[in-house]
């Protein structure tokens, strides 16, 4: 075991939410072995978590509307973890106005990322 | 969010009363099934319950196999309303039900009519649930401002765009708590802790993973707060261990410096609409006593989602709402009924079933919540049926479905009860 590493991770896929120990190559990183996972979607959550972790990023947006104050938005794809919150420090300081719909993009390349960010509501006035 | 209709009949077939996912999925499914003459009562400016504020990923794995946010599962149920044209009244409040010679007497009150009544031949309840206050778990201390509902503060950040703190204590590890524990983090705050008296989580274990691990926000297990300290604004509260039963360990406390205490410490249905009609509630879940056609004891009267039995996810919620409108129109259409004469009762470590009255005339899908985390246990009905589970936990229901000649097999007797138990194998 001296030229590998044995990680503990939980995959956050589904709610069943599996404790997975995950082997990796201690010189490249690489994924060796994982176990405890319940089903195959596991063993890609493991190595994306090893090399990449990412995540659905939500928050909420100002809108300049005549009912309310924030637009909640999110990520359309996941993002990387340790670029969550500058995205989120750029979304802080946009305004929007209306109208909005659901699904329409409201930024893009945000400190790098390539997903877009989307508003989750629609808001017509 | 769209603007509801003020103009409206005196007399539906059917009144919805609360536009959360509960009485949208009643609507559209009652419009599915040719029940035309539908009216959806709100109190809130908008559709969605409460929605339109969880603004976190995590709803509709189950029937859209998507992630969602909540403000997108809502809006596809808000367009199916508009689409099919039911009468929608936002904000207006129902304030009591008669059931006068099988016909039902709504009151509710807006702006525009002042008190109005609506006479419905049927009427389903969707009013979700209210959070459990400080008073309700008795945290003795000075009465400060700074202490807020996990839902009343998920409003005032995700809705109307202020922070109520920036030093965050949480009390509850139920997932309303971690992912609030997390939206504040993310808001800039220092959350301190979660703080849970039971020796384990309700939430999911995904949510502890990217709620909390994720941010290196410390998990407290049997931890609870003893008190709160300050004269005006909350400054700090005191925590201590607790023991086997729940019990603060003496000298075991420590003071906690913040300026708001977030309490996520359980939801109870919202039920004072159902009590002004007589409904019978079950004292474990504090909803009404249902039976398989989701109707309540008042006949004529069916009641679906947060306002039946407290659920852990919208998907669930969906599926309610969707049966009760079915057992609204096998009412609607005088099928005669079969009486709910079968009587199920929860026994050994289940904390709650629903339906609590079945007719052993139908296939049943049972509502289950254990009372506590067991390993390789069984869930049994009577002495001859068993199902078998690796795991099960009060934070995540289950689901059984038992066929009516199993039924029949188990309350074959005199007695009629059929009883629900847990073991270990
Ligand atoms: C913080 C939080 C996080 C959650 N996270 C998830 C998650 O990640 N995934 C998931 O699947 N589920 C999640 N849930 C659970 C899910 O959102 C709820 O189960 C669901 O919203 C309940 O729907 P409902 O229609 O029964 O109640 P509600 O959404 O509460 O709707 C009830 C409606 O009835 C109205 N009403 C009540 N009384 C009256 C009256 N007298 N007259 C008129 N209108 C009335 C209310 O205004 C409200 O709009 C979460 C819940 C919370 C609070
Ligand atoms: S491994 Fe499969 S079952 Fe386990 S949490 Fe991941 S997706 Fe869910």
């Amino acid at each position: 075991m001296k030229d590998k590493n044995k990680i503990k991770i939980r995959c956050i896929t589904c709610p069943v939410g599996c404790s997975m120990e995950v082997i990796t190559d201690k010189l490249n990183g690489t994924v060796l072995d994982v176990k405890g996972n319940e089903c195959a979607k596991g063993i890609k959550f493991a190595k994306e978590e090893i090399s990449n972790p990412v995540r659905i990023l939500t928050t909420t947006v100002k809108i300049d509307s005549v009912k309310l104050c924030r637009l909640a938005v999110r990520s359309l794809e996941p993002v990387p973890k340790d670029i969550v919150k500058d995205i989120i420090s750029e979304l802080r300081k946009m305004k929007i106005c209306p109208p909005v719909k659901a699904g329409q993009v409201i930024g893009q390349n945000l400190s790098g990322s390539k997903s877009k960010i989307i508003a989750s509501a629609t808001i017509s006035q | 969010m769209q603007q509801g209709k003020n103009n409206y009949k005196k007399k539906y077939d059917l009144a919805i009363i609360g536009g959360g996912p509960a009485g949208m999925a009643a609507a559209v499914r009652a419009h599915e099934l040719g029940i035309i003459n539908v009216l959806l009562i709100e109190r809130d400016k908008y559709l969605g319950g409460i929605l339109p504020q969880c603004i976190h990923a995590g709803f509709g794995l189950k029937i859209f196999n998507r992630e969602l946010t909540g403000p997108e599962y809502s809006s596809i149920f808000e367009e199916k309303i508009v689409q099919s044209g039911i009468d929608t009244m936002l904000d207006t409040m129902a304030l009591n039900i008669k059931s006068e010679n099988g016909l039902k007497i709504v009151t509710a009150a807006n702006s525009s009519f002042g008190y109005f009544d609506i006479e419905a031949k049927s009427v389903i309840l969707a009013l979700g649930c209210r959070e459990r206050t400080r008073g309700q778990i008795n945290i003795p201390g000075s009465r400060p401002s700074g202490v807020y509902t996990a839902g009343v503060i998920q409003r005032m950040v995700n809705i109307e765009g202020y922070l109520p703190g920036k030093k965050v204590v949480v009390l509850g590890s139920g997932d309303i708590g971690l992912i609030m524990a997390r939206r504040m983090h993310l808001e800039g705050c220092a959350v301190k802790g979660v703080f849970e008296i039971n020796p384990f989580s309700t939430g999911l274990l995904r949510n502890i993973a990217q709620c909390l691990d994720d941010f290196n926000i410390p998990l407290y297990l049997s931890h609870t707060v003893t008190g709160i300290i300050g004269k005006k604004r909350i400054e700090a509260v005191k925590v201590s261990k607790v023991d086997e039963k729940l019990k603060p360990v003496k000298g075991s406390d420590r003071i906690i410096e913040c300026d708001t205490l977030l309490l996520s410490v359980g939801l109870i249905p919202e039920n004072e609409l159902s009590l002004t009609c007589g409904i019978l509630l079950d004292n474990k879940t504090l909803g009404p006593v249902v039976d398989e056609n989701c109707q309540t004891s008042v006949k004529g009267i069916f009641s679906c989602g947060n306002s039946l039995f407290v659920n852990d996810i919208v998907d669930n919620v969906t599926q309610a709402g969707q049966a009760a409108a079915e057992g609204c129109l096998a009412y609607l259409n005088e099928k005669p009924y079969e009486e709910p004469s079968i009587e199920v009762q929860a026994g050994e470590g289940i904390l709650y079933a629903v339906p609590q009255k079945i007719s052993g005339f139908k296939d049943v899908t049972f509502s289950i919540r254990v009372s506590r985390p067991m390993k390789n246990a069984y869930i049994a009905f009577g002495d001859f049926f068993k199902k078998k589970f690796k795991f099960l936990t009060p934070g995540e229901m289950v689901f059984i479905k038992i066929k009516k000649d199993i039924i029949n097999g188990l309350a074959g007797g005199k007695t009629r009860v059929i009883k629900i138990y847990t073991g270990s194998k």
